[in-house]
């Protein structure tokens, strides 16, 4: 039997229900849409942020105020889009924030995963999210978002550019430029 | 591996586990904790901000002023008819006498409606049905062009004629009309509150005997106001048979009410009483009972619980099929039909949709059902039949929804499938 009926479908309806759910005030709802979109909204975050207490901040303002409009939130397009968006969000409000007050978080972090384990492989892995995150800082900002949100976030083209209101050809031509942009910075970091 | 992929492919393992393995449970907990508490308040203002604006809405409601000049026409005249006893025109005794034998009321006026500025003149109706042998209810209708109100005992029913609705209005139950009802003491109009305030403040009560100038029958003009809503009123009482027969209500000085046919004890038109068959009644008690029972399935359905969800969705179903013009049954049924893919029984979900379409084509999102139906149809196999559903979706889509709907999309996209895999089949 195909599972495309039973794995398309109700996804949608399930986000349906949760948002039904959530509007009822309904906590269980919270949890679950919390649990279901947190890897993705912490790979978006920490690809833009990283570091661990400005993600877990973001990931905490985005859902405080999310769960802020419990009984009149209704949502034009997917949950995920719409969540993963906040984040990028206010993660472009805390690096400019940074930016202002002198603080070079992206080119000085300590660059470790939210609660990374000390382990030989955790510093190579640590080693290597520096590699990148500082090329991606060097991204401009509306091509890294779009790659992020693309990459990361799994979000279309048409989604990102409904929530954020710019065309989908320039969210393209973002993603074509950023991801050019990048591959140069990394210098065959990839192909390693 | 082209090199856009091995990028993206860098960036995913870098920033992908970055809740893989990790202890995050500190994290979730502050995020969920103040979240949880976040949403608390936000459903509860929610609540109340709901609370105010429907009373709000109630309270501006063109029916909820006319429904209040009715009730002070009535108070009205039972304060003419109950009150007064010191005045040798109207004994206690006569007037209980009069009430007694009264069995129908029917008042005919002009009431004006709307803003202070701009008041619209509209002709309005109230029949009155006092309790009796047959009927211990009592039974009250309040009619003009746009609104018709039916009380049956404490039952009401607001009814919009043009959209042929009907709200049950269940007055001590309902939190924002209970204010309402108490004050009314038994029904929006026949008002104790009313009766009360116009027994206690009219401090300017005159009398005055008159003849009627068309009849020659001797009257009586009665002259009160009520201060505190800037109100007057201008009573004619017939004087032998003690019974109002014209009643005008001022507001703010300006015309207000227009009461001038009061017909007593004749036969109330048939049917004045009861529902239009064709109302569709909305049953805000039952809507709340059914929206219930669908959120308890919904949360069986989102955790996978589909056979026990199944279960509710069809008790729902066949609980609720009617209400609200088909859309609680509608829903219930969609969503039975949606619980049958995940138990793989694909032809009972065919039935269950063809069983939709048959009975809530009125609705207006039913291309949903055929979308699904096409689903249903080419898990089966049944390609052309499947296709056929896809079609009927676009159809029915056209003009309606934006083609990059979900249902629309999905609709052209198997369309478009099944069409290329019958193409690759026909060529050599």
């Amino acid at each position: 039997m195909s599972t495309r009926v039973v794995k398309g479908r109700p996804i949608v309806i399930e986000d349906r229900l949760l948002i039904w759910r959530f509007n009822a005030g309904d906590m269980d709802a919270l949890r679950c849409i919390y649990e279901k979109y947190k890897p993705a909204l912490l790979s978006v975050a920490g690809a833009l942020l990283n570091d661990a207490a400005a993600v877990e901040d973001v990931l905490h303002d985005v859902f405080v105020r999310f769960a802020s409009q419990a009984g009149h939130f209704s949502l034009n397009g997917s949950l995920k889009g719409y969540l993963a968006i906040c984040v990028a969000n206010r993660a472009r409000n805390v690096n400019r924030k940074d930016r202002r007050i002198g603080s070079e978080r992206l080119t000085t972090a300590t660059l470790r995963a939210p609660y990374e384990p000390d382990s030989s492989k955790a510093i190579a892995s640590a080693e290597q999210r520096q590699v990148v995150s500082h090329a991606l800082a060097q991204m401009p900002l509306e091509q890294r978002q779009v790659v992020v949100l693309h990459v990361l976030g799994s979000l279309r083209f048409r989604e990102i550019a409904r929530q954020t209101g710019v065309s989908i050809h320039t969210i393209q031509s973002r993603y074509r430029y950023g991801l050019e942009k990048l591959r140069l910075l990394l210098n065959g970091e990839a192909d390693q | 591996m082209s090199r856009a992929e091995k990028i993206k492919g860098l960036l995913r393992k870098t920033f992908g586990e970055l809740a893989d393995g990790s202890d995050l449970s500190r994290m979730d907990e502050r995020i969920l904790c103040d979240a949880s508490k976040s949403m608390k308040q936000a459903v509860a203002a929610h609540e109340r901000m709901g609370r105010l604006s429907t009373w709000r809405k109630i309270m501006r409601t063109k029916t909820v002023t006319l429904a209040t000049a009715a009730t002070v026409l009535i108070a009205a005249f039972l304060l003419v008819t109950l009150d007064r006893s010191a005045s040798t025109a109207w004994s206690v005794q006569q007037t209980m006498a009069a009430i007694k034998a009264l069995s129908t009321l029917h008042i005919e006026g002009k009431a004006y409606w709307g803003s202070v500025s701009d008041p619209e003149l509209v002709n309005f109706n109230f029949w009155v049905q006092f309790p009796n042998e047959d009927s211990e209810l009592l039974k009250m209708r309040f009619e003009c062009y746009k609104r018709i109100v039916i009380a049956q005992g404490e039952t009401a029913y607001e009814c919009w004629p043009n959209e042929k609705i009907a709200k049950i209005m269940n007055g001590p139950e309902i939190p924002e009309f209970q204010a309402w009802y108490k004050a009314a003491d038994f029904s929006p109009w026949l008002t104790g509150k009313m009766l009360w305030i116009l027994q206690q403040l009219s401090d300017d009560w005159t009398e005055e005997a008159q003849f009627d100038p068309s009849t020659g029958k001797k009257q009586i003009l009665v002259t009160c106001s009520y201060a505190p809503s800037d109100t007057s009123y201008s009573i004619v009482v017939d004087a032998e048979s003690k019974l109002v027969q014209t009643a005008r209500m001022w507001l703010k000085g300006q015309p207000c009410v227009d009461a001038y046919a009061f017909t007593y004890n004749q036969e109330n038109p048939p049917g004045a009483f009861e529902l239009p068959t064709d109302y569709t009644i909305i049953d805000e008690k039952a809507i709340e009972e059914s929206r219930a029972l669908y959120n308890h399935a919904g949360k069986l359905f989102v955790e996978k619980k589909f056979m026990e969800a199944l279960k509710f969705y069809q008790q729902g179903y066949g609980q609720y099929g009617s209400l609200n013009n088909g859309q609680v049954g509608a829903d219930m049924l969609y969503m039975v039909g949606m619980c049958y893919p995940e138990i793989g029984q694909f032809d009972k979900m065919v039935e269950t949709f063809l069983k939709y379409i048959n009975e809530y084509s009125h609705l207006p999102k039913y291309d949903h059902a055929y979308y699904c139906l096409g689903l249903a149809y080419e898990e089966l196999g049944q390609n052309e039949k499947a296709l056929e559903a896809y079609e009927k979706c676009l159809l029915i889509s056209e003009g309606i929804n934006e083609p990059d709907q979900y249902s629309v999309k999905s609709a052209r996209r198997h369309i478009e499938k099944i069409k290329a895999e019958q193409d690759n089949r026909s060529s050599p």
